[in-house]
């Protein structure tokens, strides 16, 4: 038992910038997805024990909580989900270490001012569709119906439901079809579903006495997100099909087509929107602004509340994550890029906002660099959004690590907290990314203006950029480096290439150098649909891959480079990065390289991501000829990392480099 | 557990490992050049999680054309073979346990006279339920390993993808490691 009240020293201010420990940064939250039960009585949190996971309960305005459930941490074991099924009853969705998929219900009773609880569970081969909200002790559970991936959807109580009669089960959904998702009206009646045909997203809607397709998609940016039944032939959904950006409209389904515009962002993508459960009155619309989650509400509760908690978190972002039908309880998460999140109740009855629980209670005694964003109007006239997070110690001018994001279509960087880039900048390092063009959350032209870009306008964007922040921050212009994952890889290896007066070294980790390579990796990998999607993102012109490929213009590469890559990664086969160092060194040019032998596309587990952490500040910090580290102990502890399992031919070199740098006084 | 993933990371290595004696390497060299006439060379690599110690290849229109070839006494990855369309029919483990291949679309290669023919590197990634199984294109590995203990080889034969993949890979670099151009 250890979720309660917490003393407020989390939100004082004044804790002085220094260079964490990479061991308390990159610790993993000892409390997510905190939930509060329907009436506001009781608080639900998943949390971290040195051996254990669990999920507490906390009664609310009382410093009391119990663990509901617990188990052993495993790398197969896990909390798949929970969800307060009624107002005093937890539904807990998890794997056994033997995996198998069990479900327990634990129902909460509060006698005689101590909280007492009691159980029953189910093995059952499903996951948790929705509670149901019209039975008690009752959830929707997708089930799977066959081995095409669809379900069926079934109401179960886990204390009658039998799961060895399935002549009984009465599932919801109907004819024999199943789906992949479904929708229920506000007569709890399934009426709408989604499905996989042909690789293609089919929407169906029930209509006499079948399924009929009312919606096919088949573009990838193609977004239709069902939120509500608004009556018997109309549904309010996020889409983009007929605008630009993704809007809340309503949308018939008789002729197929918009009928309303509900609400829309000027500039962004909307990303969610709530009702309220009685009625078909808007809640909230969200949305992202310059990489930071903002929500709108439509009640006027709601925006004094919102504004309320506006005036009281000034440092940070709160966010509603839970509320009662009244508002008179609300659960709070702040969150923000130099805040990795405090989970608090604000409870209106009593009049007090009280602190439950930090997320990562290893970060109360550090303070954090705050993201700034600015913008720049590229050469094509469309505006790039920057997220440049000044060093939280040094002297100034800083270094500065550009760190362009993967992808690179569809997806985007946010202003929340991320550990990667507070490591870099409490070491002194300026970090600055960006959403170039293709990114997420600007609308399909910005994101579709990405394709077939590759080595072109995206880098012009990311040069833009850095012209800027170079000429808005102290930054010391001859120690610049540009550092990335996946296409980030392959676009610090094109800036290079492209702008080799900008930077003094590159890191490419998971990255891909060849892009005709991509076409041609693997027998599995590589059908026809998946070199066809290749294509639609890389470009059709496929004469001028090499053009913008860095292996076949690597004797253009004129810093030291990194490289890190993964035995086991699918997605940019160690080809990618291994012929683009064998080819540097042919040239004779500076470049490191470690293979993990045992990773796919990235870092699976903690460590080793610390360890990639570690090697690219290192590799960063020796090119620069920067100050020796602040915890010399973790270099060594990074060239011990490669005499076990993960040693390779490459990296006895890169242990050498990371001891002497240790040995610096 | 660390042990065993030790042991796997050196079946990967393998390519790289054999032949790295130069006398032989060369001597290697020296061979499949007598060899010449309508032969060609196979330079075939492996990753694997699990030990491969044979593969059984089919020479296309001759059912009883069956080539197997023993990874363990093998030299190297360099496969003298008569000149023709193959396809990889089966992997051989310990024990006699093996996967069959034979329906699988992509893994024919044509061994040309005169030429080293890459056809990929068959990689085995074991998994919890079923193991993944594919060829890759790992040219540059390829290349190293001729590098290291055949540049002899590497001098008198042309070198080219033979397999499923079709890249400019081998065009690209000979020409900056002296070797031949097909």
């Amino acid at each position: 038992m250890k979720f309660h009240l917490w003393p407020l020293f989390g939100l004082l201010p004044g804790l002085a910038p220094a260079a964490i420990p990479i061991d308390d940064l990159f610790s993993d939250p000892e409390y997510v997805s905190a939930k509060l039960s329907p009436d506001g009585r009781f608080i639900a949190v998943e949390s971290q024990f040195d051996r254990f996971v669990a999920v507490e309960a906390l009664l609310a305005g009382e410093n009391q909580s119990q663990v509901l459930f617990k188990q052993q941490k495993s790398s197969t074991a896990s909390i798949v989900s929970y969800h307060w099924i009624d107002r005093d009853s937890v539904l807990i969705n998890y794997q056994t270490a033997l995996g198998a998929n069990m479900f327990r219900q634990i129902d909460l009773t509060v006698a005689n001012g101590t909280l007492q609880t009691s159980h029953v569970e189910q093995r059952l081969p499903g996951k948790v569709h929705s509670p149901w909200v019209s039975k008690q002790d009752s959830f929707l559970m997708l089930y799977p119906s066959a081995a095409d991936g669809n379900f069926n959807l079934l109401p179960v109580n886990l204390k009658t439901f039998d799961v060895n009669a399935p002549w009984n089960w009465q599932k919801l959904n109907p004819s024999k079809e199943g789906g992949r998702d479904f929708w229920l009206d506000s007569k709890g009646q399934v009426r709408l579903k989604y499905q996989l045909l042909e690789d293609q997203r089919h929407f169906q809607v029930w209509r006499g006495d079948q399924w009929h397709t009312f919606l096919e998609l088949q573009a990838f940016d193609q977004v239709f997100i069902p939120v509500r039944w608004l009556n018997e032939s109309t549904l309010s959904v996020l889409s983009n099909l007929s605008t630009d950006r993704v809007v809340l409209v309503k949308f018939d389904l008789e002729t197929g087509t918009n009928t309303e515009v509900l609400f829309e962002h000027p500039e962004f993508d909307l990303e969610g929107a709530t009702y309220w459960a009685e009625s078909n009155e808007l809640l909230s619309v969200s949305y992202v602004v310059n990489g930071k989650p903002r929500r709108r509400y439509f009640d006027s509760d709601d925006e004094v509340l919102n504004a309320f908690l506006k005036r009281t978190f000034k440092n940070t972002t709160p966010h509603v994550i839970g509320r009662t039908a009244s508002a008179k309880r609300a659960l709070i998460l702040t969150a923000d890029s130099d805040d990795s999140g405090k989970f608090f109740l604000l409870d209106k009855t009593r009049g007090v906002l009280e602190l439950l629980a930090p997320a990562y209670p290893r970060h109360e005694t550090y303070a954090f660099s705050k993201t700034e964003v600015f913008e720049i109007d590229n050469d094509k006239g469309r505006r790039v959004n920057a997220l440049m997070t000044p060093p939280l110690t040094g002297d100034e001018p800083f270094p500065l690590l550009v760190i362009p994001h993967g992808g690179p279509i569809g997806t985007r960087e946010t202003d929340l907290f991320d550990a990667g880039v507070q490591f870099y900048s409490s070491r002194g390092f300026g970090v600055l990314r960006m959403n170039f063009t293709g990114s997420f959350g600007f609308g399909k032209t910005f994101m579709n203006a990405g394709r077939g870009e590759f080595g072109k306008q995206i880098e012009d964007d990311i040069d833009q950029v850095v012209v800027e922040a170079l000429s808005r921050y102290p930054i010391d212009p001859d120690k610049v480096c540009i550092v990335g994952g996946s296409y980030g890889g392959y676009s610090a290896l094109m800036s290079v290439i492209r702008f080799p007066d900008r930077y003094q070294c590159a890191v490419s980790y998971f990255g891909v150098s060849d892009l005709e390579l991509l076409f041609n990796q693997s027998t599995v990998r590589n059908t026809e649909a998946t070199n066809a999607a290749l294509r639609s993102i890389v470009g059709e012109d496929e004469s001028n891959y090499r053009s913008v490929s860095p292996f076949y213009r690597a004797n253009e590469v004129e810093v030291p480079t990194l490289f890190l890559s993964g035995r086991r990664d699918l997605i940019a086969d160690l080809e990618q990065s291994n012929r683009m160092v064998a080819a540097l060194e042919m040239m004779n040019k500076p470049v490191e390289s470690v293979i993990y032998p045992l990773e796919g596309h990235g870092a699976g587990g903690t460590a080793v991501l610390m360890h990639q952490f570690t090697l690219i500040e290192s590799f960063v910090r020796n090119v620069l000829g920067l100050s020796p580290p602040p915890f010399p102990v973790e270099y060594e502890r990074a060239a011990d990392f490669f005499s076990g399992p993960q040693a390779t031919d490459h990296s006895q070199n890169v242990a050498a480099r990371l001891r002497q740098q240790a040995a610096v006084p | 557990m660390a042990k065993e993933f030790v042991m796997e990371w050196r079946s990967f290595l393998l390519m790289v490992l054999v032949c790295c004696n130069s006398a032989l390497a060369e001597e290697s060299a020296q061979r499949f050049q007598a060899r010449g006439g309508n032969n060609g060379v196979l330079l075939i690599g492996i990753d694997s999680d699990i030990e491969i110690e044979r593969i059984e290849l089919a020479l296309d229109g001759d059912d009883q054309n069956v080539r197997s070839i023993d990874i363990e006494h093998s030299e190297g990855w360099l496969v003298n073979l008569p000149s023709g369309h193959y396809t990889l029919e089966k992997l051989y483990m310990a024990r006699g346990a093996y996967f069959d291949l034979s329906d699988r679309d992509g893994l024919g290669f044509q061994v040309s006279a005169g030429t080293i023919n890459y056809f990929g590197h068959i990689r085995l990634i074991r998994g919890d339920v079923r193991s993944y199984i594919d060829l890759v294109n790992r040219a540059s590995f390829a290349m190293e390993f001729l590098l290291r203990d055949h540049r002899s080889l590497l001098r008198r034969f042309a070198v080219k993808h033979s397999g499923p993949f079709e890249e400019g890979y081998f065009d690209h670099v000979l020409p900056l490691v002296g070797g031949q151009e097909s």
